[in-house]
């Protein structure tokens, strides 16, 4: 028997028991979707977290005085020992590093600022180099000029603002000229961010950024610095990464066992934490589903079974005209693996669905767009997986089928 | 009436016995149906224990803060700092540690505490690392229930005079002194010589920090004044546990005065008690927990599934049976009721196999990984009437197509 013959003759028997056929395919699916739904979350979570994360730009890199992610308090203090990072490791770095095409600098607080009477708290007043704009992702502006290098050699009181500063002070007024008061301070309004809207909650346009000298003379000067460095190219990062610690290290005059006593942070450190912090919660909630997915086979099994004793005279015919064990086993197999995919397809679908309405939801409450991209491979995934559930699954009730005497067979009332 | 019941009764004794009757004629068919619902009851089980193992391990280490206590704090537990206000607020002062002890009746004793920052604590070659330094008065012991296992606490006299001793905890002592006794012994906190009187009790852990890290001294003795990083809590005990609330009110107010806060201005300080703790907690797990139990219960939907499946073939199966009931003088509300039965005790058997399936993996769980899991009657309880609700529900329609059959035709059915 050719297979388009047993895969016609399978279809035959699922339409024949429309509704059976209809509630086998439903436990598949109910699995397969909520499988895919989990693995398009994770997967949505991941990238969501890759795509805050690797804002810094994916060939630029920082130096700073203590890692991104510190765990302890003991750590804190230990790193809290180190030496800040000075103006004078810039210029080295700036001379030094020419694997690099732009290093810069910024310095970061939060304060409260205030236009006329309207107070806006929380506010991050970065000092910045006037390059910062072009470091990493480029961050354009609506209106008004970038921080220019003038401004930084004369430390004027310049800034460029973040929209949620115009939204609280200017609404629809325009806010170039205008000058707003940080810590007693004016400062004239010279451009507008483009905005960026919020990660976790956290907003990205709360921001104002002042020449790096503004900063210090407002601010405080005792702080060490971040220095942020592009790499030429994407082949040049691990080169400029590493120019820049052996000047680092140059500069602290530090031994050839001793640690670095600094870092030199990328995107990736911060994701690879995520990562491992989260990894273990993926692999256990998307067992925990595939657990529904065996027992979607359990049921397919089981249906076959009855179907199979079902279709007993049937059997018993096809044996008595010459049909073969073979024959009888692939007819049934196929049967069961025809649902089982069918299941598998739908769940595609329905997975899709879920995974848009979770997406959805999510974004609700993390008041961010975010989406749950169902992966091509997952789809691949499923489909073979679907299939082999119905493969194993089928297979006792296939070879029970295909053992049958077609003598008892036929006389089996 | 009685009659009735009995009637009834008899009538579902007799239908759980039909369909006991009916799987174990079909020993394997209700074996694999009886199996989908098995794993999903198991890993529902399972997945409980461990959410109700997390929940109570947080719930005796808020109970091992000592009963009834009351926390004073700048900050509330798991507010954030970004907010400006917040970050300026400053610890209590002794002013206002006085002004709580004068004008407070509910307030039976209160233990101010200065966290202290150092640099380096050691005894000959051995340092400590992670130990935090309190500076506190006697009031700390009873207040949080806490004693010393060797040697004595901190007495007035220690605290009036500012005397240079200290109590350390279990880790403490072990990474000071190793076996040796540290009783009388010397360490040196930032180049001041104190004496160790005494050793605390172990305490455990508390949201994963060690409480056998502490060493307390008495207040005022290491002659630290930082107002930036050495700030004043105090956690406080009522007169009697019923007026916790009582003695939180009076502390507030009195504290507003202290601090002449105006009418409208918001507290710059947080009063909290066990409560709080526990609330938050369930704020912040609920509903992960509930999204774990909700992905681990899609199992035995499927399972469900399954149950609808197997309910329908067999009564298509037992059609001609069903049509010699109905002739015989069964009712629609018989068959459905069998068929109920029917489905209920195949997910019934199934739900009682899962929870120990699942009782044993909570087990291998507690045995061999970090979590600890734990079965809890109510739980079990839950997950058997779930079980049973998911029969129910699944067998209802096969069930009710089994009733609704007309009885020529059913007995007419080959």
């Amino acid at each position: 028997m050719p297979f388009a013959e047993a895969a016609r003759i399978a279809l035959a028997s699922l339409r024949a028991n429309k509704l059976r056929s209809f509630l086998t395919v439903l436990g598949i699916l109910i699995g397969v979707s909520s499988v895919i739904a989990v693995v398009a979350i994770t997967e949505g979570l991941d990238r969501y977290i890759a795509r805050q994360v690797l804002e810094l730009g994916s060939n630029s890199f920082s130096v700073q005085k203590m890692p991104d992610i510190i765990t302890s308090h003991e750590q804190w203090r230990e790193m809290n020992k180190r030496k800040d990072i000075t103006l004078d490791d810039l210029r080295a770095v700036r001379a030094g590093c020419d694997a690099c095409s732009e290093v810069g600098a910024a310095l970061f607080a939060r304060r409260t600022v205030k236009y006329g009477r309207t107070k806006q708290e929380s506010v991050q007043i970065m000092g910045v180099t006037e390059n910062w704009s072009r470091l990493g992702s480029v961050r354009e502006l609506t209106a008004g000029r970038h921080l220019i290098q003038d401004d930084e050699d004369r430390a004027r009181p310049v800034a460029v603002i973040g929209a949620d500063l115009v939204d609280a002070f200017f609404n629809t007024a325009e806010p170039l000229g205008k000058t707003v008061n940080v810590d007693g301070y004016e400062i004239r309004v010279v451009g507008v961010a483009v905005r960026k809207g919020k990660i976790f909650g956290e907003s990205q346009d709360n921001f104002i950024w002042i020449p790096l000298d503004t900063f210090r003379k407002l601010v405080g000067g005792r702080r060490s610095i971040t220095i942020t460095a592009q790499a030429a190219s994407m082949e040049q990062m691990e080169a400029a990464q590493d120019q820049a610690r052996v000047i680092m290290r140059v500069r602290r005059h530090l031994g050839f066992g001793e640690a670095d006593d600094f870092n030199i942070e990328t995107g990736e450190s911060v994701m690879e934490f995520w990562q491992s912090a989260t990894r273990g919660i993926y692999v256990v909630t998307i067992l925990v589903t595939a657990i529904s997915l065996v027992i979607g086979g359990v049921v397919v099994m089981n249906i076959m079974l009855v179907s199979v004793t079902e279709r007993i005279r049937e059997i018993g015919v096809r044996k008595a005209l010459g049909a073969r064990r073979r024959d009888i086993l692939r007819q049934f197999l196929v049967e069961s693996v025809v649902l089982s995919l069918f299941g598998g397809a739908l769940g595609v679908l329905g997975a899709a669905a879920l995974a848009f309405l979770l997406a959805l939801v999510l974004g609700g409450i993390m008041s961010t767009e975010f989406t749950a991209p169902v992966e091509p491979w997952a789809v691949a995934l499923a489909l073979i997986v679907s299939s082999l559930v119905g493969l194993v699954a089928g297979v006792y009730p296939a070879r029970r089928a295909a053992s049958l005497d077609p003598v008892e067979a036929l006389r089996q009332e | 009436m009685l009659a009735r019941r009995r009637s009834t009764l008899s009538a579902m004794w007799e239908a759980i016995g039909m369909g006991l009757a009916a799987i174990r004629a079909y020993k394997l068919r209700a074996g694999l149906t009886i199996l989908g619902v098995v794993m999903g009851i198991m890993t529902v089980t399972g997945m409980s224990s461990i959410v109700a193992g997390l929940n109570q391990s947080m719930a005796t280490q808020i109970q091992n803060l000592g009963s009834a206590v009351v926390f004073v704090r700048p900050w509330g537990p798991g507010e954030n700092l970004t907010n400006e206000e917040r970050r300026r607020r400053r610890g209590l002062s002794e002013n206002e540690i006085k002004a709580i002890l004068e004008h407070c009746p509910s307030v039976r004793e209160l233990s101010p505490m200065e966290v202290l920052v150092y640099d380096t604590i050691k005894t000959g070659n051995a340092r400590v690392q992670a130990a935090s330094l309190l500076g506190t008065t006697e009031a700390f012991a009873t207040v949080h229930d806490t004693y010393v296992e060797k040697g004595r606490f901190l007495t007035t006299m220690d605290v009036n005079r500012g005397t240079r001793v200290a109590v350390i905890g279990h880790d403490v002592a072990e990474s000071l002194y190793g076996p040796r006794d540290p009783i009388d012994k010397e360490m040196m906190i930032d180049g001041l010589r104190f004496t160790v009187i005494g050793v605390l009790e172990r305490r455990g852990k508390f949201l994963g920090m060690n409480r056998d890290n502490d060493i307390l001294v008495p207040l005022g003795s290491t002659g630290k004044r930082n107002p930036f990083f050495n700030f004043m809590v105090a956690d406080l005990k009522p007169v009697s546990p019923d007026r916790m609330d009582e003695a939180a009110d009076e502390v507030r107010s009195v504290l507003r005065r202290q601090r002449k806060l105006k009418f409208l201005q918001p507290d710059n300080f947080m009063i909290f008690t066990q409560d709080t703790l526990t609330n938050l907690y369930n704020q912040i797990t609920g509903g992960i927990y509930m999204v774990m139990i909700a992905i681990s219960s899609i199992g035995l939907v499927v399972g469900g599934v399954g149950v609808m499946n197997i309910m329908l073939v067999s009564v298509t199966e037992r059609t001609r049976e069903i049509g010699v009931r109905k002739a015989l003088g069964a009712t629609r509300r018989d068959i459905l009721a069998q068929f109920l039965t029917e489905a209920m005790t195949l997910t019934g058997v199934g739900g009682v196999l899962g929870i120990v399936i699942g009782g044993g993996v909570a087990m291998l769980v507690n045995a061999f990984s970090p979590f600890p899991a734990v079965m809890q009657p109510t739980w079990v309880a839950i997950a058997f009437l779930v079980a049973v609700f998911t029969g129910l529900t699944f067998g209802l329609w096969p069930a009710a197509k089994a009733a609704r059959l007309d009885p020529i035709e059913a007995l007419r059915y080959e």
